[in-house]
């Protein structure tokens, strides 16, 4: 097809001289001007939708399932009756995308006014360690919550000494089993020592069973196992020294005790063979198909199992026998953003979120057990609730999964060590000194002045 | 003709390239010039200070981080399986399906399939394919009487799965590059070297694939290049495990920034990758280009 064929009525001119191009930069300028302003009009725009809703702010919770998933609205809604002229707008995302979202809003101009967040050095801790969250000390006072709250719920509120959080749940976490394999196997008790543990799982295997469904992949399933394994085999209180990074791993026999003990869980095929790349996700399901008896999951559980078509009647669970007397457990709380400009209002909506009486009106819908002291779980929640609330009652102290307890980095390591344990590539006997030189490491590099140990009361 | 190329020329060509220009410095060189500037920083990515260690990220990396040598040569090993496997299957499916062969249509979308499934997809297809308990795979060995390995869970094994998975969903582009090169390989210049007595392989190898020269050297750069940006796919099944041992490079420094909040850190392992990018892609190019 020639040019003289197609339907342009303007020439093309063969060659644009300079003349040209500045007739074209004179056309483009005022276009690129105009675009500006019209920029400049609808940041004005926004201006003009943020001052409508100058008295909204934003809070952003965990996606998650519970018996009424959207119990943070109705709270929200009954607490925007009482106040007119307030709004919240609630986001919600899943787990990982959760901390992925907050971590790049937190210090912004989109970081929400309020957020969740777990207690704990490495997840709570972080955002408190950037400055993205304030102290809430003057509102402790001013709400009286130091009185509102269980001693275990406050301590993880705690983070340098200062208050930053106000719990709104806490979690406890225990071995879940199926009752019928259970009694298939010949076990009539449920474990209350680790030597109970032991023979109850092999017993199972005996019988042809896994009996800890595992799935490897992101490691924090396999981090549960570990964590009280440390703790049975260190004790509470050098537990404790080697999460604040002050104990010596590679010197604590009782640390080499631990992934010697971890290295027979997987030997002995308490584990499920290969589970190292197996998502955590697929763990329920191989309980409920009976190819695994036990999983190491959290009062949550409950919710799971009747949200999966489960009957709760053959499930039952137990903590974890550490011999510690401490309960693996952890808590869920409120921050108030940095950057708000509500921080009163944030503030009230927690302390009527967490009141006894916004509590008792919703015993058992946002989670098993509540931190707020005198809340009775409702006569018709499941027998698995009563059941918690009454371990947690019975237990003085508490510690934390190592993602909470332990420096991001040093995290890292946790569950590169314990998977090398797991598949061979490192003797249980060397871990410990493996662990303690990537500690010496990261200790290393932190600047001086830095908060490198775990923070927060020693529960 | 084309006009002379004159100054007033290159100046008139000036407003037709600055959108791409602006575009181009905001999107990809100041981006690029910013993570090379935070790579001399010790940053958490929120906090509003950032401290300046110079070349500490650096010297960090090279001598104290037994992770990103791992990283590094799982890279190298992730390029040369990319080089290798999904070109040799992407030629032998083109070779395959370029004559009269019954269903040609149907098996050439069969094959491309794959290569328009999002990778984050891939990865689930896979992560079930490969589980231990439900796993297609793995009921397939234990079917005909083999033993299964632990695909993603062995340390040995775990990148060599997921670069299965790459091959699968990177060969139907192959094929389809190689296919079109297929088309413009001289009909004539086949019959005559089979009247000379030159057999099938012959035919291919002294007269198909030096025509599909610039095919081969399109395949080959995509196959640089996407082998060494490898992330997603690693991510989404193994997340760089069991124990870091399928880490790359980019998975390295996403883990470093955005799990350990390193940003110093991971800025550096990301500028050792753009650098160990250039430094293959670059002289590949250059002679590609010299010898075109």
């Amino acid at each position: 097809m020639t040019a003289s064929s197609t339907k342009t009525t303007h020439p093309i001119p063969e060659q644009i001289d300079r003349r040209t191009a500045l007739r074209h930069l004179a056309v483009a300028l005022p276009l690129l001007l105009a675009g500006a302003c019209r920029r400049t009009s609808g940041s004005g725009e926004a201006a003009a939708v943020r001052t409508k809703r100058a008295t909204a702010f934003t809070l952003w919770v965990l996606e998650e399932n519970m018996e009424a998933p959207d119990i943070y609205q109705q709270i929200a809604d009954e607490f925007m009756a009482l106040n007119p002229g307030v709004g919240i707008v609630i986001e919600r995302r899943a787990n990982d995308a959760y901390k992925e979202a907050l971590r790049l809003a937190i210090n912004t101009p989109v970081a929400p006014d309020g957020f969740f967040s777990w207690s704990g050095i490495g997840l709570g801790g972080f955002y408190v360690n950037a400055g993205g969250a304030i102290p809430l000390t003057g509102y402790y006072k001013q709400y009286e919550w130091a009185r509102r709250f269980t001693p275990a719920a406050l301590s993880g509120t705690f983070f340098n000494g200062v208050q930053y959080g106000i719990p709104f749940r806490v979690r406890a976490m225990g071995l879940y089993f199926r009752k019928d394999i259970f009694a298939a196997a010949g076990i009539t008790a449920k474990p209350v020592s680790y030597e109970d543990l032991i023979a109850a799982n092999e017993k199972l295997v005996k019988a042809g069973h896994v009996p800890l469904g595992m799935g490897g992949k992101f490691g924090w399933m396999l981090m549960r196992l570990m964590d009280s394994l440390l703790e049975m085999t260190c004790g509470a209180k050098t537990h404790d020294a080697l999460r604040s990074l002050d104990a010596d791993w590679g010197a604590e026999a009782g640390v080499t005790a631990a992934y010697v003990e971890l290295k027979r869980w997987t030997d002995r095929a308490y584990l499920p063979a290969d589970f190292l790349g197996v998502d955590p996700a697929h763990v329920r399901d191989n309980v409920y198909q009976g190819k695994a008896v036990m999983m190491y999951e959290g009062d949550w559980m409950t919710d799971y199992l009747r949200a999966d078509g489960m009957k709760l009647e053959d499930y039952d669970f137990f903590e974890f026998p550490t011999g510690t007397g401490r309960l693996s457990f952890f808590t869920e709380m409120f921050f108030i953003g940095a950057t708000s400009s509500q921080r009163d209002t944030v503030a009230r909506f927690y302390d009527f979120w967490t009141s006894p009486a916004t509590q008792q009106r919703h015993a058992g819908k946002f989670g098993t057990i509540s931190p707020t002291v005198g809340v009775e779980i409702s006569s018709s929640a499941p027998a698995q609730n009563k059941q918690w609330q009454e371990i947690v009652s019975r237990y003085s102290g508490t510690y934390v999964p190592a993602d909470q307890a332990l420096p991001l980095e040093v995290f890292g390591s946790y569950l590169r060590v314990q998977a090398d344990v797991v598949s061979g590539a490192l003797r249980p006997e060397v871990a410990g000194a493996t662990m303690q030189a990537e500690i010496v490491a990261y200790k290393a590099r932190q600047p001086a002045g830095a908060a490198t140990a775990a923070i927060g009361r020693k529960s | 003709m084309l006009p002379p190329k004159t100054s007033s020329g290159r100046c008139g060509a000036l407003p037709f390239l600055l959108p791409a220009l602006i575009i181009y410095t905001t999107l990809v060189f100041y981006p690029t010039l910013e993570v090379i500037f935070l790579s001399l920083f010790r940053w958490d990515g929120i906090s509003a200070v950032r401290a300046f260690v110079w070349f500490d990220n650096y010297v960090r990396i090279f001598t104290e981080d037994a992770i990103f040598w791992r990283a590094l040569g799982n890279s190298a090993i992730w390029m040369l399986l990319s080089l290798t496997v999904p070109t040799a299957i992407g030629f032998a499916l083109a070779l395959a399906l370029n004559g009269p062969v019954f269903g040609r249509a149907i098996f050439r979308i069969i094959f491309y399939l794959p290569a328009v499934i999002a990778s984050i997809a891939v990865a689930a297809i896979w992560s079930w394919m490969y589980n231990p308990s439900f796993g297609f795979v793995n009921g397939l060995l234990s079917y005909v009487g083999w033993g299964a390995p632990d695909w993603l869970g062995s340390h040995k094994l775990a990148l060599f799965s997921v670069f299965i998975a790459s091959a699968w969903a990177g060969s139907g582009t192959n094929m389809l590059l190689f296919l079109a090169g297929l088309q413009g390989v001289s009909t004539e210049l086949q019959e005559a070297a089979k009247v000379d007595g030159a057999t099938r392989l012959q035919v291919l190898w002294h007269v198909t694939i030096p025509s599909l020269r610039q095919t081969f050297i399109v395949v080959f750069s995509l196959a640089i290049v996407n082998s060494l940006k490898a992330f997603d796919l690693i991510y989404g099944m193994t997340a760089g495990g069991p124990g870091d041992s399928s880490q790359v490079l980019a998975s390295w420094s996403y883990t470093q920034a955005f799990s350990y909040r390193n940003f110093g850190t991971g800025a550096a392992i990301a500028v050792v990758l753009l650098a160990v990018t250039l430094m293959v892609v670059v002289p590949y190019v250059r002679w590609s280009s010299n010898e075109e």
